[in-house]
């Protein structure tokens, strides 16, 4: 990364007098326990917007929770489960970031006394020796603490070393904390205990029973690379200033506010000529979830309610336009209660031009939350979904279904193919010219580099594994772009163009922004809104402008959103549309 | 505990040389590592966010430099110390070196300390450094250079050579 200046005798030698000058520094001991106690001091002030985490993340996982605070957390996925085995000897389950799944493979059985290592342990060889002995020196510092709680819950085994390359090491992680809300919303990751690193390889460790087949994938290449990092790729956005960029052309309009009560997570779609919003949640602890709905015609600038739905009020749903209905299946359909979770596989079509509901007939689908969904111009199809708490064994459900609004009937599909990873937690499935493609990664706060692909063709019922472990980045959404996939940035991940024929990712420009809300624009292009406080000049509501032409950015007005707000973006038409939930400036639109 | 974890990484391997990097932002050692240790706090608060890119060096060095060119000064009590600890003999000339160096840096401008660390310590390319410094890489051309030349003077030519 950096660039040593060449040829500057002056420089050359002031590196030497720097260097000499503080060679006999050294970093006390605990400088990152106290940074970590610190931010949990810190974390203890900020009750209430610890309070707002929890609710969002208790309705949805940190894909929601994301979404609606404009800040990631903690890996909300991993809930532990109250049903969980006690300690003991267990089968352990883990991903690597080549996706395969080995909880068969691997168990551990602490042994009397401390379970951690006292001693490194073998080295492997490939010259992660001082990762691991770091990664030791940290899981001695926070034994103590575990002493103390000798509960623990849940166990996983993730990747450590570079993202983007394959499996180099393996840590092993234990959570103490009984109660899945806490391991959701991310309070885990202020209790968690202590850990021990295992050599990929041997999978041995000292002072631990643990038994385990090598790995990482045998299709993994050995020269995998994370795209995005390098001159091609996103910068390091965080805390930098908002680039200076050219300025575009564009208006933002407050429309009307809806007839709905304030409330996050609606499903918000473009129906063609208005703005279907329905659903959501609201409330303490977002536990209170809506069945009702509103349409906005921008031609008349009026909201119109619509009629009571045939399915219980729910957020999380995923919904598609299929060109006459909306189609809503899935999502939380209970949030009352912490003991309470409930996914549902219930759904419903509502037509706008006759402002009517019908149910759709029951699907061969488990209940979940957030599946992928797509048109593909016959059939909607329903891939994956996540289970009403995600455990270290049940996170992503593989699973597809279609079904024909003109029958009223469901076709189960076959899996999806062997290469899938199990334990992925967010799916975006996308139509693309005569296939569906459907992403699969492991959340924002997970391994960007991770996202696999699976092509499904509805002509032969078959599917085909397309992708794996090269570092694709991050996939929020996906967006049509001349036969290609236009992948939007997500928080700090950038976009990528990935094409379905060549199979292969190429990132686009460096997004200048955070990204929070994303949507397409009639030209092609991309609008990409923040909605991040953070940054010395870049504010919430600030929007860039992609031009797939130049594959640049420039930098419209900006939205003027509230810090907090969240955000919805949609296409609709010559605009883009954005709702924010706040009940007093609801939607925006932008026009270029 | 994934961030836990990997922050404790990170820092027992970037520890040291954070230190070094702060002593130099600052003129001196004393508070480099109270000045590491609050940039230290400000990064495992977006520890998630910041690893994305996969480069928290850049976002704790941007934060470093900001507190360092702010004069950046810790609030901590004062503990006055009855007696000196000894230093060993053969720790000598090394300190003597370092005192000279650090005070020769200590005598240049917040700005122009920053940019000769940036630029000539960590060898980041200018324009890096001037995206850390929030400023075009002219002005960074600029400190560097008047920069260079005060310490020649400062620390006298033969050190320089």
């Amino acid at each position: 990364v950096s660039t040593p200046p060449h040829d500057d005798p002056d420089a050359a030698r002031l590196h030497e007098l720097l260097d000499s000058a503080t060679s006999s520094l050294q970093a006390g001991p605990g400088l990152a326990a106290h940074a970590m106690k610190a931010h949990r001091r810190r974390q203890r002030r900020l009750v209430a917007v610890t309070a707002v985490v929890a609710a969002l993340a208790l309705a949805g996982g940190s894909a929601l929770a994301v979404s609606l605070t404009g800040a990631p957390h903690g890996r909300s996925v991993l809930a532990t489960d109250k049903k969980s085995p006690s300690p003991g000897a267990t089968p352990t389950d883990f991903h690597d970031v080549c996706g395969a799944r080995q909880s068969d493979e691997q168990s551990i059985t602490p042994t009397g006394g401390s379970p951690y290592l006292s001693t490194p342990p073998p080295a492997s060889g490939n010259g992660g020796a001082s990762q691991r002995e770091a990664a030791l020196r940290a899981a001695r510092d926070s034994a103590p603490e575990l002493m103390t709680k000798p509960t623990v819950l849940l166990r996983q085994v993730r990747a450590l070393g570079p993202k983007g390359t394959c499996v180099t090491s393996l840590a092993w992680v234990i959570y103490d904390h009984p109660d899945p809300l806490s391991v959701m919303n991310g309070r885990v990751n202020d209790t968690c205990v202590a850990f021990v690193l295992i050599d990929a390889h041997t999978m041995r460790s000292s002072g631990e029973t643990v038994a385990c087949t090598s790995h990482p994938a045998p299709d993994c290449p050995a020269n995998a690379q994370q795209l995005g990092r390098g001159p091609g790729g996103p910068p390091h956005l965080y805390g930098q200033l908002y680039r200076k960029l050219p300025t575009t052309s564009g208006r933002w309009t407050k429309l009307p506010n809806s007839p709905l009560t304030t409330r996050f997570q609606p499903v918000v779609v473009w129906a063609g000529d208005q703005l279907i919003v329905w659903g959501g949640q609201s409330g303490a602890h977002g536990s209170t979830l809506h069945g009702d709905g509103a349409a906005y015609d921008p031609a008349t600038r009026r909201w119109t309610t619509m009629p009571s739905a045939p399915i219980s009020p729910r957020v999380s749903a995923a919904a598609v336009w299929t060109g006459s209905e909306v189609v809503i299946w899935g999502g939380y359909n209970d949030l009352s209660s912490a003991s309470s979770l409930h996914v549902t596989n219930t759904g419903a079509a509502y037509n706008p031009k006759t402002r009517t509901w019908r149910t759709l007939a029951n699907s061969p689908l488990s209940a979940s939350s957030s599946p992928g969904i797509a048109w593909t111009g016959s059939e909607v199809i329903i891939v994956d979904g996540q289970p009403a708490v995600m455990t270290n064994t049940l996170r992503g459900q593989r699973q597809a279904a279609a079904w024909n609004p003109s029958t009223n009937h469901w076709r189960t599909l076959p899996r999806e193919p062997a290469g899938t990873p199990s334990a992925f937690n967010v799916t975006v499935a996308h139509w693309s010219d005569d296939r569906l493609l459907v992403f699969h990664g492991y959340g924002v706060t997970g391994d960007p580099a991770a996202t696999t692909v699976d092509s499904y063709d509805p002509v032969t019922n078959h599917w085909t594994h397309l992708h794996k472990c090269d570092g694709a980045g991050y996939v929020s959404a996906a967006y049509d772009l001349d036969g290609q996939v236009l992948v939007p940035p997500y928080a700090d991940a950038g976009a990528y163009l990935y094409s379905p024929q060549h199979n292969t990712w190429t990132p686009t420009a460096a997004p200048p922004l955070s990204t929070y809300a994303s949507a397409p624009t009639s030209g092609g292009g991309l609008l990409i809104l923040t909605g991040s406080a953070e940054g010395h000049d870049i504010k919430p509501g600030d929007a860039a402008l992609w031009d797939p032409r130049t594959d640049s950015w420039a930098k419209p007005p900006r939205m003027p959103v509230r810090p907090g707000d969240p955000m919805i973006a949609v296409e609709a038409g010559a605009s883009v549309l954005v709702w924010t939930g706040n009940g007093a400036d609801q939607l925006y639109a932008f026009t270029s | 505990v994934d961030r836990a974890v990997e922050f404790s990484e990170y820092v027992a391997m970037r520890g040291d040389a954070l230190v070094r990097t702060a002593a130099l932002l600052l003129g001196r050692v004393d508070g480099a590592e109270d000045l590491v240790q609050d940039a230290l706090v400000r990064l495992y608060r977006h520890w998630e966010r910041v690893t994305k890119d996969g480069d928290p060096d850049a976002y704790l060095h941007r934060i470093m430099t900001n507190l360092a060119v702010d004069a950046w000064r810790r609030k901590r009590p004062v503990v006055s110390v009855a007696s000196v600890p000894e230093v060993a003999e053969s720790a000598d000339e090394s300190l003597a070196q370092r005192d000279v160096v650090l005070q020769a840096l200590a005598q240049l401008g917040r700005r122009q300390r920053a940019a000769l660390v940036l630029r000539y310590w960590n060898d980041w390319s200018v324009e890096r450094t001037a995206e850390t410094l929030g400023c075009s890489p002219g002005n960074v051309r600029a400190l560097t250079s008047n920069g260079l030349a005060r310490l020649r003077v400062l620390l006298d030519e033969e050190a320089m050579q």
